[in-house]
């Protein structure tokens, strides 16, 4: 048998480098998160600024409010709750991440939508991307909540 | 197109990971390039507008 004495195996040091590395955290579900998510739906930007980043907070509050609002004066269609088709649905879902906007619709578009025109199908697209940015704000703030971002 | 470039190119530069000036030189990169973009595609399609 050909065995090696303990005192002569060699243990390769463990580097400070290799020691101070963050171990990869595992993803876990935050309420807090949550919660401020759901803020951030439901009035733009209030997520961030519960959180203390009132610029983001503002950005998002601009960018939303003035997609959505340029979408209603050029009276964009709102996809109702009840839509016939997939298509509708989607839109209602899409116009829906709007929050509060979503709400106001009738506030601004006094005249109801109008897609017979170029600007009106465009006013659609604006209310749309409008809730898509506001998802992901929402996303955002929740990922900021949970401590994943700054 | 351009306002909804604007606003886009906000949402855009406060979702980034970036701080001050970085992000105010994310917001106009990205701007530009959604009018450039825009107005690229504008004229590939002008041929076959008529």
């Amino acid at each position: 048998m050909n065995e090696t004495p303990a005192s002569e195996i060699i243990v390769p040091a463990v580097t400070e480098d290799v020691a101070a590395k963050p171990r990869p955290r595992k993803a876990s579900f935050s309420f807090a998160g949550l919660g401020v998510a759901i803020l951030s739906w439901a009035v733009p930007g209030l997520g961030h600024f519960v959180l203390g980043r009132w610029r983001r907070a503002l950005a998002f509050f601009i960018s939303v409010g003035g997609l959505a609002i340029t979408g209603y004066l050029l009276r964009g269609n709102v996809f109702p709750q009840h839509a016939s088709d997939a298509f509708g649905r989607l839109g209602f879902y899409a116009d829906l991440g709007t929050g509060v906007f979503y709400y106001l619709a009738h506030f601004f578009e006094r005249l109801g939508p109008d897609v017979s025109r170029a600007l009106g199908d465009d006013g659609t697209r604006f209310i749309a991307a409008a809730g898509l940015v506001n998802v992901l704000s929402a996303f955002d703030a929740y990922e900021i909540a949970a401590g994943r971002r700054r | 197109m351009i306002l909804f470039a604007l606003l886009i190119a906000t949402a855009f530069a406060a979702l980034g990971q970036r701080n001050g000036l970085e992000r105010l030189r994310y917001a106009i990169w990205s701007f530009a390039l959604f009018i450039l973009i825009g107005v690229g595609i504008a004229w590939l399609m002008y041929p076959f507008s008529r």
